[in-house]
């Protein structure tokens, strides 16, 4: 399909809201659909659609998206609701475009844990497997800790190159910090998992052709794992190597570390990071580890990813996610904080569910 | 750089249903989906082997009462190492998620697409005080607004505006549940008269008992194909020939006032944009005479009268009569809810899937004792939120050009 898909979706507007904002939830979507919009030249009446990733729980109301519709432009207007993912919408909105059903739509996610009732840990231990599952306490934060301690011991320096790749996505600690940091769900240090910020984040993808500066949206690609997460081997992720192909196929990529100039890769924990690396593509699976305590990943290195931070700085609950996107989005534009030089594509990876569950990549790329 | 991208034509070649009924005699959630799903693949002479993705239509997860169930299914509906996303948009889910499936083949990115649904409403006790908390939580959730009362404010609305009284409202009751008495899938199925319905309880006036949906267990599903994957010995394709779908606000307060089309609160006037989407992709200019039955999501008898109007069968405000004059009864000029609709039947996630399945069997000749003769083209409609989230699907026997 690539001939068909090249340079068909663009990307023409990005906004985040978040996060120290004492907004309400529907003001914050406003805002992030309204700046998008703005960034695009476009007004509401313009989108012929508008999609969402909302989830009901983590906003503590049920079909919380009858809240977020109307402030993200869909009063009168086309909308759908993907509550699985943001990724899972970015990708749906990918679809419209390709479809034909639509020219042009804003894809709104967000978090916004302050309003979480409860909280947001609380929320996801209501998504376990309600049989055998849900009485074992499993949450986010345990299936993560488990997913890491798995990969730790199947590694020398385990724990170093967690640390690495914590420090270098927070900025400003070093890895000595991160070592020294509480354990909060073990091995997982206080400075190796996010803390939950609130916000929002807007993306416009319309069908190529109008005469504006845009980005291309060139692939995007999803796969799932069980959901029994006993089944699973947790440092294998065979479901991101699947989305990752699908998405290399649809931008017809060859040869991803060539070709692809930034990687904005999901560190829900810098274990996720590391285990990312050989579905991706980055170096074979048996030398993540290695990669990532060989500095090659940093910024200025041969293979830099997440340049600007990672999720570990802050990361908004359920919709923070589709923060990758736009940090590729950025680097192709050429107005990141850390500007990647010489670059032509750049590669977002967003997870949603128990230690990765869901999986999607998304590929964008200087405008031909 | 631009390329092609007129739709890809779409099909259903395989639907399923279970029997739908009270919660209290279902089976779990998974097996639902699994029950539906099964069917479906058969009916299209495929294994899940050789389907690309799978949609989940699964509506507020506090109905059935796992946060995020699509986690938890994927296994069930055959998800494991394919792509998967879950759709939910209230009770519009059903259908928002054959669009969701219909974008995925229609796109060129997959051949064949499952997409499938279940739901318990009751599972987490009474569906009402669920709903209330779709509301804004300062200014009407403490009306109480429930999904009754929200329907009964639009249909005291509409009986000002246009003079629709109860037993007018009881005719599509009644009609509902003729119909209904004749699809072996319904929850409800037993005749009842005018005056039965009349002298029903009422839950909240005008709206009784007899004029209200159940809260019903059951599962759907469809498949999805492009007209190169389509396996022979499959039942005919039943084509998607437009599909649309359009919001109003969330404020109910916020509806109160005539819009620039003439609609108001007792009207339904998101549906209205809808349908005029679909139709235009679908090539329909005048409903009255090519669409040849429809399948709309009711959930109250008023509802069934607006919605006939928003799609263009009948003049703002003159329904009500054409359903005491039987123009919309199973051999009336164009039959409305052959199937006996979501007054017989109502598992929210998956109702308006429910509508489309019943278009599909409509156009295939396979509806059985609601066959309407001859159909070929039919309209399959949704509803969700607080009468906020509308869609509109249309199912044609033709081959779309």
């Amino acid at each position: 399909m690539a001939s068909k898909l090249a340079g068909s979706v663009v990307i023409t507007g990005i906004a985040e809201a978040s996060s120290d904002s004492q907004d309400s939830l529907e003001t914050l979507v406003f805002r992030g659909a309204r700046a998008a919009l703005d960034e695009a030249g476009l007004d509401r009446s313009d989108l012929d659609g508008v999609v969402l990733a909302a989830s009901d729980q983590t906003d503590g109301r049920a079909i919380t998206s009858m809240l977020t519709s109307g402030p993200a432009g869909a009063y009168l207007n086309d909308e759908i609701n993907v509550a699985s993912s943001p990724g899972h919408a970015l990708a749906l909105g990918f679809m419209q475009i390709l479809s034909g059903t639509h020219q042009r739509l804003l894809v709104s996610s967000w978090g916004k844990s302050s309003e979480t009732v409860g909280s947001v840990q609380a929320a996801e231990r209501l998504s376990a497997d309600p049989f055998f599952e849900r009485d074992g306490g499993l949450s986010a934060a345990a299936a993560a800790a488990f997913q890491a301690q798995q990969r730790r011991l199947n590694a020398t320096d385990g724990d170093l190159a967690a640390a690495r790749v914590a420090a270098r996505n927070h900025g400003d600690v070093d890895e000595q910090a991160v070592l020294a940091s509480a354990v909060v769900a073990s091995p997982l240090r206080k400075l190796e998992v996010p803390p939950e910020i609130d916000g929002t984040f807007s993306i416009l993808l319309e069908r190529a052709g109008r005469d504006t500066p845009a980005v291309t949206l060139a692939g995007v690609g999803w796969c799932s794992d069980s959901g029994r997460i006993a089944e699973r081997d947790l440092s294998a992720l065979p479901h991101l190597q699947r989305a990752a192909e699908d998405a290399y196929q649809r931008a017809g990529i060859q040869s991803p570390t060539d070709e692809i100039g930034s990687w904005h890769l999901h560190d829900y924990t810098p274990d996720a990071e590391i285990l990312a690396y050989g579905p991706l593509g980055l170096c074979a699976a048996a030398a993540a580890n290695d990669l990532a305590l060989s500095g090659a990943t940093a910024f200025g290195g041969l293979l830099p990813v997440n340049p600007d931070g990672g999720s570990v700085r802050g990361e908004a609950p359920f919709g923070g996610p589709m923060a990758k996107v736009l940090a590729a989005v950025r680097q192709i534009r050429g107005t990141a904080a850390n500007q990647v030089s010489d670059l032509d594509r750049a590669l977002a990876h967003l997870t949603t569910g128990f230690a990765g569950q869901f999986q999607t990549v998304a590929i964008v790329e200087r405008q031909q | 750089m631009t390329a092609d991208l007129s739709p890809r034509a779409v099909a259903a070649v395989g639907v399923g249903q279970t029997p739908f009924g009270p919660t209290s005699e279902a089976p779990t959630y998974v097996v639902m989906l699994q029950q539906a799903a099964s069917q479906a693949l058969e009916e299209a002479n495929l294994t899940i082997d050789e389907i690309d993705a799978v949609v989940l239509a699964l509506a507020p997860e506090s109905l059935m009462g796992v946060n995020h169930a699509e986690r938890w299914c994927t296994d069930y509906i055959g998800g494991r190492m394919k792509p998967v996303l879950r759709i939910q948009t209230g009770g519009a889910t059903g259908l928002s998620a054959v669009q969701a499936g219909y974008q995925h083949v229609a796109s060129g990115l997959y051949e064949r697409v499952l997409v499938v649904g279940a739901d318990r409403v009751r599972e987490s006790g009474d569906a009402q005080k669920i709903f209330n908390k779709i509301w804004d939580p300062f200014y009407e959730r403490a009306l109480p607004f429930t999904t009754i009362t929200m329907i009964a404010m639009s249909a005291v609305r509409y009986m000002h505006n246009y003079g629709m009284t109860e037993r007018q409202m009881a005719r599509v009751s009644q009609k509902a549940h003729y119909n209904g008495a004749l699809n072996p899938n319904a929850h409800i199925r037993r005749e009842v008269t005018i005056d039965e319905v009349m002298e029903s309880r009422y839950l909240s006036w005008p709206l009784k008992l007899l004029d209200a949906c159940p809260q019903s267990a059951g599962g759907c599903a469809v498949v999805l194909s492009s007209a190169d994957a389509i396996k022979p010995e499959s039942q005919s394709p039943a084509w998607i020939t437009g599909v649309s779908m359009a919001g109003e606000t969330y404020y109910i307060g916020d509806r109160l006032e005539t819009s620039e089309r003439g609609y108001d609160y007792g009207d339904a006037e998101a549906l209205a944009v809808a349908a005029e989407r679909a139709y235009a992709m679908a090539g329909i200019t005048d409903p009255r005479t090519q669409i040849d039955a429809v399948e709309t999501y009711a959930s109250f008898t008023p509802v069934e009268i607006h919605n006939a109007e928003a799609l263009g069968l009948a003049d703002l405000g003159t329904a009500a009569p054409l359903f005491e004059e039987g123009f919309f009864d199973l051999d009336g000029e164009i039959p409305l809810n052959p199937s006996g609709g979501v007054i017989c039947t109502n598992p929210i996630s998956v109702t308006a899937m429910v509508r489309f399945v019943e278009a599909v069997l409509q156009v295939q000749g396979r509806a059985g004792a609601h066959q309407v003769p001859g159909a070929k083209t039919v309209v399959a409609t949704g509803a969700g939120g607080s009468h906020q989230f509308f869609n509109v699907a249309i199912v044609s026997s033709e081959q779309p050009k």
